[in-house]
């Protein structure tokens, strides 16, 4: 069914064009929602959330962009949202100015399965995971993300530069940790 | 160039990962997406049970109504059958007579009082008590037949002159008819003390007593004018004072609708970029940036009678509207917006906010304004009363920290001079009234409003109008 026709059936409450756009767009969404959260229960619940209002707001979408897109942006502000109203992540989220990272040149090759890499990502704290996830996945700008977290840009940039070099250390290791495998394999 | 290789890698890598949610999700959305629509229901279900009660109440209005005109119409048709005692045949004598013409005077009289010139409370109690009057009289005229068999020296207990006098009136007041009859009975009924003729005699006592206290106000008019036919009222009317004022205050949800431009709508211009300032505006954001809020007013309300059922009314109101927004943290940068039609003319906005969801911005704006409505009663009795109004209303803004959202830019930037101060709405709602006491009533139900302005003064930076609604309720004195 051609995604127009999805949708209109989904306004006029058929509850049968709901799930099929749902199962349509679950499984790469809950991928978004993972990255943002720490647990698979808080991804659901976001997923949860933002699906609800997907619904309630899709006689907004406009047919101009992708669905997909709008789909996806509402996801992202919903786990924004939620991580800033769960005190679990709250605490943890501090966006506080750190010392500038020099932003590290190297550039190693991500032969990382997606989900691998994904937990990875979780692995970070959760202040540089959010601007990790925001600035290296969504492509949004550090001063987008000021305004989206009420941040100075300048605290987007170090913290993205942190949260990059922990990654990049991360995936080194694991590299190295896989060549040493194949190594011993052989 | 190799510091975006990273991202790009990861990015990818990032585009196909899919994972899959567990089932309850899908159940757990499907749920409270149909909490939604049963949240809607109640609503619905009032909207169509007061319409439904208010057509009830004007079929039965209006059917009660035309019952009480053809009763009207029957009751003046209604001839008092005469006793038939004058032809009985054996009866000549005078105390007989006497007691006839006094029973049928006093009835009679009471009928044509009933009949011409009472104020009518009920209808029906009218063509009832006519009906019990003539039974009465059946009976009585039965009962001085048996009487007048049995003991035909009652007659002598009897003061037939007096009696007489009294009957041989042409009008006989209701004062007189009170005072005859229980002279009368006891006398005639003095031989025969059954508990049935005690029985009746207190019925007519009743009878006339109830006669005589509605027809206190016009006994005497009925005297002087006993042809002259009066007018009157059907059924059980609340005659409407011909003024009501009092306070009014209402409590709702106030929201705005939007329509936006789409094309060759001017597009705001960032000055100096300044602190956070220099950006691209994003993308056109097309979803609706205003949610609904709290609204109230409070005021005075003057009612003037201008037909039977039907009342303009006008007064003054403090009105508070509220709506909502999602924004960020605000820029402090400089924004200009058009003035007008002319896009080389604009205001320069010193910050502004873009749409997010990092808080939620409340705009309120405080009118001072004066509604103008019809009222008409739908159904109306001594106690409650339905009524349903329709009218128009002037609004003049008096304060506001509103925000204005630019679709173009998907930002919100405040500044009054761009809204339009005088607002004119159209408002409707329908209105349950209780009389609390002789002169004061008070009255509640629900309101609604739309506002025909546009809120802001150049269409480039979009259309919104008003909608509020809620419930009403107010106290009101009444002034005939």
């Amino acid at each position: 069914m051609d995604y127009k026709e999805l949708v209109k059936n989904c306004l006029k409450g058929n509850s049968e064009a709901q799930k099929q756009l749902y199962n349509q767009f679950a499984p790469s969404m809950f991928g978004v929602c993972y990255r943002y959260t720490k647990s698979v229960a808080d991804a659901e619940d976001v997923l949860q959330e933002g699906f609800i209002k997907v619904f309630r707001n899709l006689n907004r979408f406009r047919y101009e962009g992708e669905l997909n897109a709008w789909i996806r942006r509402i996801m992202v502000n919903t786990a924004l949202n939620y991580l800033k109203q769960n005190k679990r992540y709250s605490s943890d989220l501090s966006y506080e100015e750190i010392n500038l990272h020099p932003v590290s040149s190297e550039n190693p090759d991500i032969n990382i399965e997606a989900k691998e890499l994904a937990d990875l990502i979780r692995q970070l704290p959760t202040g540089c995971q959010t601007i990790f996830n925001l600035h290296a996945v969504e492509g949004y700008t550090h001063v987008e993300i000021g305004e989206m977290l009420g941040i100075h840009e300048g605290t987007s940039r170090s913290q993205y530069a942190r949260a990059r070099s922990i990654m990049i250390t991360w995936i080194k290791c694991r590299n190295e940790h896989v060549k040493q495998q194949r190594y011993a394999g052989k | 160039m190799q510091e975006n290789e990273f991202e790009k890698q990861l990015k990818n890598a990032m585009e196909d990962f899919r994972l899959s949610p567990s089932a309850p999700v899908w159940e757990k959305v499907k749920k409270k997406l149909e909490e939604k629509k049963r949240r809607r229901l109640p609503f619905f279900f009032l909207l169509a049970a007061g319409l439904i009660t208010a057509g009830y109440f004007t079929y039965h209005f209006s059917k009660q109504h035309q019952q009480n005109e053809e009763k009207i119409v029957a009751d003046k048709n209604i001839n008092v059958p005469k006793t038939n005692l004058h032809d009985s045949g054996n009866i000549n004598d005078q105390e007989n007579i006497a007691n006839q013409n006094i029973n049928d005077t006093s009835l009679k009289s009471a009928q044509k009082s009933l009949h011409y010139n009472i104020d009518l409370y009920s209808k029906e109690k009218v063509v009832k008590q006519i009906n019990t009057d003539i039974v009465i009289n059946e009976k009585t005229a039965a009962e001085k037949q048996n009487i007048r068999h049995k003991n035909s020296k009652a007659k002598q207990n009897v003061n037939i002159k007096n009696q007489k006098e009294k009957t041989d009136n042409t009008v006989l007041d209701n004062t007189q008819i009170q005072q005859s009859l229980p002279t009368i009975q006891p006398s005639k009924l003095s031989n025969d003390s059954s508990e049935d003729q005690q029985k009746i005699k207190d019925d007519v006592r009743k009878d006339l007593a109830s006669v005589n206290k509605d027809s206190v106000a016009t006994a005497k008019d009925s005297r002087n004018n006993i042809s002259k036919p009066v007018t009157k009222k059907p059924g059980k009317t609340y005659k409407n004072p011909n003024w009501k004022f009092g306070i009014t205050a209402s409590y709702g949800r106030s929201k705005l609708t939007q329509k936006t431009k789409n094309s060759n709508s001017y597009t705001p211009q960032y000055l100096n970029s300044g602190v956070g300032g220099g950006i691209t505006p994003t993308t056109v954001s097309n979803s609706h940036p205003f949610s609904s809020s709290n609204a109230f007013s409070i005021g005075a309300v003057i009612k003037k009678k201008i037909f039977k059922n039907a009342y303009i009314s006008s007064g003054i109101n403090f009105t508070h509207l509220s709506v909502s927004s999602n924004v960020n943290k605000k820029i402090d940068s400089l924004l200009t917006v058009p003035t007008s039609n002319n896009i080389n003319s604009f205001y320069a906005v010193n910050g502004y906010y873009q749409a997010g969801s990092s808080k939620v911005y409340t705009s309120k704006y405080n009118f001072i304004e004066i509604p103008v409505s019809f009222q008409q009663y739908i159904f109306q009795s001594k106690q409650t009363s339905l009524s349903y109004n329709a009218g128009f209303s002037v609004r003049e803004l008096l304060s506001s920290n509103a925000l204005i959202y630019n679709p173009n830019s998907n930002v919100f930037f405040s500044k009054n001079d761009v809204l339009q101060k005088t607002q004119f709405q159209v408002l409707a709602g329908l209105n349950v009234e209780i009389n609390t006491g002789k002169n004061n009533s008070i009255f509640i139900g629900p309101q609604i409003s739309y506002s025909l302005s546009n809120l802001a003064k150049n269409e480039n930076i979009g259309s919104f109008h008003f909608i509020n609604y809620g419930l009403q309720a107010g106290f009101l004195l009444h002034k005939k």
